[in-house]
């Protein structure tokens, strides 16, 4: 697999990636199948949990020791096939509280 | 279910690690380990807090070190050292080796900038080798982990590149080398992914390297995340958003179960079965085991290492030595002691003695012996300080130049039998000559017996807030605003003071109405004591035998010698000698008067200090051994009743004036006293008020028992030193003096646990016909008395130690007052600007002789004032020197003396050309009238219109062509308007600091007379209660002990006619708000207060900014 486009959630100067998706999770909540950009998808491959941050800088008001405040999300990293062309696709993958989760980064 | 934790750094990884050693100890104590790891970052500085701590908590300390290394491609990548256990200390020695060798590469380098992103210390995988590769087998491993090259080759998944180093590293250090597999859940692609962690353990598999899982820990819980986000912008020295910020939140000290599991990840991603993660946990467990220390057998823990008695010129029995050196003295510094003395002296020194050999303390103190007649020798001044002032051998051996007998002292309070670590003498030595010092020491013991101690600067809260400030991208003005305000709270109350504090109320207020602010409150909090780079430690000399180099690890400092990476707390533990030789400002002050006495006057010194001409404690070339001065001279006496002591050392703040002007002292014993009152335990105990009722005679002293009468004369009968405590308990329990300090000390922590064996034993206790010594009623009222002042005292000792310089300066400030006020300003030992004192001379009439281009030097010298006039008593003023003038630099003072020893400055031409100063310099000399002596006559105003223009052309050069047009320079134009006193002033401050006549509250009369101020020399003619306005110039702000335990604020103001000192209690801190510690010039609304004979302050009501009110006047006069 080569790398060629990357966009790092969070890096410095680029805006990050947040595109909505309506996902199918497993049981254990792993992302299994989903609509992104009106395409149906499937999850190709073992996917791949990590953890990213997130800028609590901007989001809180407050950040008291102890209080723990929200640093990281969970992610997924997922090789998925479109089931329209078969095109095969590596996403990362924000889980969501319901099925709505978040497209953060694409590698084509 | 057990996991150890192999890589783990504490908050001494500075900038980077958030956890004290000995939190983390007790958290993975918590967890069920056995044993604890630490790896701090570069160093050992916090890993003998983590040994204690795990001594503690009872399990075994892991020691090691994350460092950096070199890439032949030029790379830092790091890896972490442990060492192992029961090797004898051979695995430590390794680790402390290895890791100054990773300073000593940056040897030569630049100083880098402070920060974890500006680490500089580094070694090569082939230093690595040299240090650590020893001819047995290895005594330290070293894990690669995912910050190595092996790891960074992984990551971007070229095995065969991996592989090549790996089996490089293991060439290196033959079965010295695992992996390190580390899961962070990073992205894939990222450094401690989960992917990039089985990489790590498949190519651990396939080469056969042992592998072991760490967290690479870096904080307790993730909470701590937050904070250390904003420890690396701190590193960075950039926002946060603006640089890539660490991958989560993971790094933190997990539980076994949590690592676990995160070994079977890491297993099955590999396409591993269960045991490769078994195998995986076994082996960091194997390593653990391997790594385990005996703090006594691997780090002689508690061990004193003294340096080898060949070493400080003793061939037979250190003992005897010390027996001998002492008897000799005897001799010298008792002269003509009596036969009781005699005895007194011998049954001291015996007792003394005794103790030491029992310790095995005696090449110890010839140790500090040894250093301080080195320091002697080169003509340094050098004068022990604290409870080493107990000690008659001390005394004997010139180590202090109190005697223990005059005062007495007691030996019991310095070292006490049940004492198991060498106890603390600390040496003040000239300031200025500090260095010097320290390189003759180096010199004498070499640098694998000799290093500097280090210190840990913490974040403070002005600190915190500027680098939480700096973290959130806040603007510098505004927070210089904020952390100006900020005056002596702990960092991690800051949002609680916020409502509380006056000064912070306008912060308060923006707060409120700015989230960001809002949020740096908090992160300020988070930094509070956490440590923020190591430095020199401004006094401690470490000292040992010459295994010093593989005990601690040693890294460079600014004056190019080594310092250890131990502090002041680490180095009883570790067995380290640290001798305090404190750089003491007035040390070098007195030296500077001192010379300056012996240059000036010479064989008439005596005469001119209105001195006995036989005095024995001047030589006859003048120079005066201070330390030999009789300790009763009334008219030092009378100066220091006078409350005038601005200059004398401990004495001169606005606290101790009033205190001084209240006691009036007249006697040594009461100088003692005064000092020792003037502290926190004495306050608060409220020892001040019954000594100065007794000692001005409105009470009768009370002894509280006949049998306590000599020895409660010194103070009165009041309870206030630790010896009185010892005497009292001694005499009243039978018990001896040093088990009386044992008790003096539980009482200090509980009082009450004492008193029953109190009561028992005293009244056991008869005389030889079987009567008791102290009835029912008086042992309630000894009692009483112990119990309210026991746990308060003061050591005398410490007492007596600095009583010692505060006689000699106010001795020196009485006989030799310009020579003293010269040394002042040389070497500027006090709390008060230089201006002040400048002032406080001219008070005295010393004097101030301008600068001068012709006779100024680098140096605060004594002259004649009127050598050319045939006054009668001429008198001696200060000459001004170089080195304050602003922005002057060293180049330019040596080239304006060079130039003309030979031939003086004819002309400012001529001055211009040869000592080429710069312009901005020139003409900062002619606005201060430096230049006025090359020109006939008062013409100021026509010097600095010349220089003008002389700057404003090329400089002429000397050689011969140009001649011609430096005689056409050379013709000063007339006429010119000369400046005016504001603006001569003002000339003054800025180009010296100082006004030399004149002050800064002068352009200001107008309006303060108008206003009614009152000068701060007529207060002390007001009745007591009178309302008055005073205004100045802020000159110190304190914030003394207080009996109450609030906070009261006292400024001192100069207004030219003296100080003024002014008491903020809480209701004028309301009022006064913002100005109270960020304001110079104010005037204060208050009432006078009474503090004595001839003291007085006044209690502010309420307190203005200076410059506001002079401008609303000048708009109400204009309009």
């Amino acid at each position: 697999m080569t790398v060629e486009y990357t966009i790092e959630a969070g890096a410095a100067g680029e805006p990050p990636l947040n595109e909505p998706a309506t996902v199918w999770a497993t049981a254990s909540g792993a992302p299994e199948r989903l609509v992104w950009r009106s395409r149906r998808f499937l999850v190709h491959a073992k996917p791949i949990p990590w953890i990213d941050r997130v800028e609590w800088w901007m989001l809180e008001q407050r950040a008291a020791r102890g209080s723990f405040p929200p640093l990281e999300r969970r992610m997924w990293q997922v090789q998925i096939r479109a089931i329209d062309n078969g095109e095969i696709m590596l996403i990362d993958l924000e889980a969501g509280e319901d099925r709505t989760w978040q497209v953060t980064g694409v590698y084509a | 279910m057990r996991f150890t934790h192999l890589h783990v750094a504490s908050a001494f990884s500075a900038r980077y690690g958030t956890a004290s050693p000995e939190t983390l100890v007790a958290a993975a104590a918590e967890q069920g380990a056995d044993a604890a790891a630490i790896t701090d970052r570069d160093g050992l500085y916090g890993a003998i807090r983590h040994v204690r701590a795990c001594i503690a908590a009872g399990i075994d300390p892991i020691v090691g070190a994350e460092l950096q290394f070199r890439t032949s491609g030029d790379q830092m990548r790091d890896i972490v050292v442990l060492a192992h256990g029961r090797a004898a200390g051979a695995g430590w020695a390794a680790l402390s080796r290895v890791v100054s060798a990773s300073h000593g590469a940056s040897r030569g380098i630049a100083k880098m900038q402070n920060g974890a992103a500006h680490r500089s210390a580094h070694l090569t995988p082939s230093r690595v080798s040299a240090v650590l590769h020893g001819d047995g087998p290895p005594n330290t491993t070293v894990l690669l982990g995912p910050g190595s090259d092996v790891g960074f080759a992984l990551q971007h998944r070229r095995v065969a590149e991996a592989r090549q180093l790996l089996d490089r590293w293991r060439a290196l250090l033959p079965g010295g080398v695992m992996l390190e597999v580390v899961c962070h859940h990073t992205h894939p692609d990222k450094a401690g992914s989960l992917r990039h962690a089985a990489d790590m353990l498949s190519l651990a598999r396939a080469s056969g390297t042992p592998a072991v899982l760490t967290n690479r820990v870096r904080y307790l819980t993730p909470d701590d995340a937050v904070t250390g986000d904003v420890l690396d912008a701190a590193g960075q020295l950039a926002a946060l958003g603006t640089f890539q910020p660490q991958p989560n939140a993971q790094g933190w000290l997990k539980p076994p179960k949590k690592m676990h599991l995160i070994a079977k990840s890491i297993a099955e991603q590999a396409g591993l079965g269960q045991q490769a993660a078994s195998d995986l946990l076994s082996t960091t467990e194997r390593l653990a085991d391997t790594c385990r220390l005996d703090p006594d057998a691997d780090l002689r823990w508690r061990k004193p290492k003294v340096p080898e008695a060949s070493v400080i010129g003793i061939d037979g029995d250190p003992t005897l030595a010390l027996w001998q050196k002492c008897e000799v003295a005897i001799g010298e510094r008792y002269p003509d002691a009596s036969h009781t003395l005699h005895t007194r002296i011998r049954d001291r020194l015996r007792l003394e003695l005794g103790t030491i050999e029992h310790f095995g303390f005696e090449t110890y103190f010839l140790t500090v012996a040894d250093v301080v007649s080195l320091i002697r020798e080169r003509g340094i001044r050098a004068q022990a300080r604290g409870s080493g002032a107990s000690s008659i051998v001390n005394y004997l051996l010139r180590v202090s130049s109190v005697d223990p007998l005059e005062h007495d002292l007691l030996f019991e309070r310095f070292l006490g039998h049940s004492r198991s670590t060498l106890p603390d003498i600390d040496v003040d030595v000239e300031s200025a000559r500090r260095h010097e010092i320290y390189r003759a020491i180096f010199e004498r013991y070499g640098d694998t017996r000799v290093t500097l101690l280090s210190m840990q600067n913490r974040y403070r809260a002005r600190g915190a807030s500027r680098d939480a400030g700096l973290a959130l991208g806040i603007e510098p003005e505004q927070i210089e605003q904020i952390a100006k305000n900020i005056w002596r709270f702990n960092a991690r109350d800051f949002r609680e003071v916020l409502d509380q504090k006056p000064e912070l109320r306008e912060i308060a207020e923006l707060i409120r109405h700015d989230k960001r602010l809002d949020l740096m409150v908090d992160l300020t909090e988070r930094l509070d004591r956490l440590p923020r780079h190591i430095s020199m430690h401004p006094c401690g000399v470490i000292l040992s035998d010459n295994s010093l180099l593989s005990v601690t690890p040693v890294q460079p400092t600014g004056i190019g010698l080594p310092m250890s990476q131990f502090d002041k707390d680490d180095v009883d533990d570790i067995g380290l000698i640290k001798l305090d030789v404190l750089g003491a400002r007035m040390q070098s002050s007195i030296a500077h008067a001192v010379g300056e006495i012996a240059r000036v006057h010479g064989s008439t010194t005596a005469r001119a200090g209105e001195l006995p001409v036989d005095a024995p404690y001047i030589s006859p070339e003048g120079v005066i051994d201070v330390d030999a001065l009789p300790h009763d001279d009334e008219p030092t006496f009378e100066a220091i009743r006078s409350a005038h002591t601005l200059g004398m050392f401990q004495i001169e703040s606005p606290g101790q004036r009033e205190l001084i002007g209240k006691m009036q002292p007249d006697r040594y014993e009461d100088l003692i006293a005064d000092i020792s009152l003037f502290r926190p335990g004495p306050m608060k105990g409220n020892m001040v008020a019954p000594y100065v009722d007794t000692k001005l005679g409105f009470q009768e002293p009370d002894y509280l028992h006949s049998r306590f009468k000599w020895f409660l004369q010194d103070s009165y009968g009041v309870v206030i030193y630790h010896e009185h405590v010892l005497r009292i308990l001694h005499d009243c329990m039978g018990i001896d003096l040093a088990d009386a300090d044992e008790l003096r000390r539980r009482m200090e922590r509980d009082v009450d646990s004492i008193e029953d064996a109190f009561r028992t034993r005293t009244a056991q206790r008869v005389d030889e016909r079987g009567r008791r010594l102290f009835t029912d009623r008086e042992i309630d009222r000894i009692w009483t008395t112990l119990r309210g002042f026991g746990s308060f005292g003061f050591c005398k000792a410490h007492g007596a130690a600095f009583a010692l310089p505060t006689y000699q300066s106010a001795w020196l400030k009485t006989h030799y007052p310009a020579e003293f006020m010269a040394g002042l300003f040389e070497h500027d030992p006090g709390m008060y600007p230089r201006r002040l004192l400048m002032a406080e001379a001219r008070r005295i009439g010393v004097p101030l002789l301008p600068l001068d281009v012709n006779v100024s030097t680098d140096s605060y010298v004594v002259e004649w004032a009127d050598a050319d006039t045939d006054a009668e008593a001429p008198t001696r003023g200060i000459r001004l020197a170089f080195r304050d003038v602003q922005g002057i630099t060293q180049a330019e003072i040596r080239r304006i003396i060079a130039e003309r020893t030979d031939e003086p400055y004819e002309s400012i031409a001529d001055f211009y050309t040869r000592a080429r100063p710069s312009r901005p310099l020139i003409q900062r000399l002619a606005a201060v009238g430096a230049l006025d002596s090359l020109v006939v006559g008062d013409r100021r105003g026509d010097v600095i219109a010349y220089v003008r223009q002389l700057t404003a052309k090329h400089r002429p050069k000397s050689d011969s062509e140009n001649q011609l047009p430096l005689a056409r320079l050379d013709e000063l134009p007339t006429g010119t308007p000369a400046p005016s006193r504001d603006e001569q002033l003002a000339a003054q401050l800025d180009v010296l600091s100082s006004e030399l006549d004149g002050h800064v509250l002068d352009p200001y009369r107008e309006m303060l007379d108008e206003l009614g101020v009152t000068p701060a020399d007529q207060l002390v003619d007001l009745r007591g209660g009178s309302e008055v306005i005073v205004a100045g110039i802020r000159v110190a702000t304190q914030t003394p002990p207080m009996r109450s335990g609030k906070r009261v604020v006292f400024i001192s103001f100069d207004d030219g006619h003296g100080v003024a000192d002014c008491t903020f209690f809480d209701d004028a801190q309301q009022r006064v708000g913002p100005l109270l510690f960020g304001t110079k010039l104010m005037v204060v609304h208050g009432r006078t207060r009474r503090t004595g004979a001839r003291g007085v302050s006044v209690q502010a009501d309420n307190a203005f900014d200076l410059k506001q009110l002079w401008a609303q006047w000048r708009e109400s006069r204009a309009a």
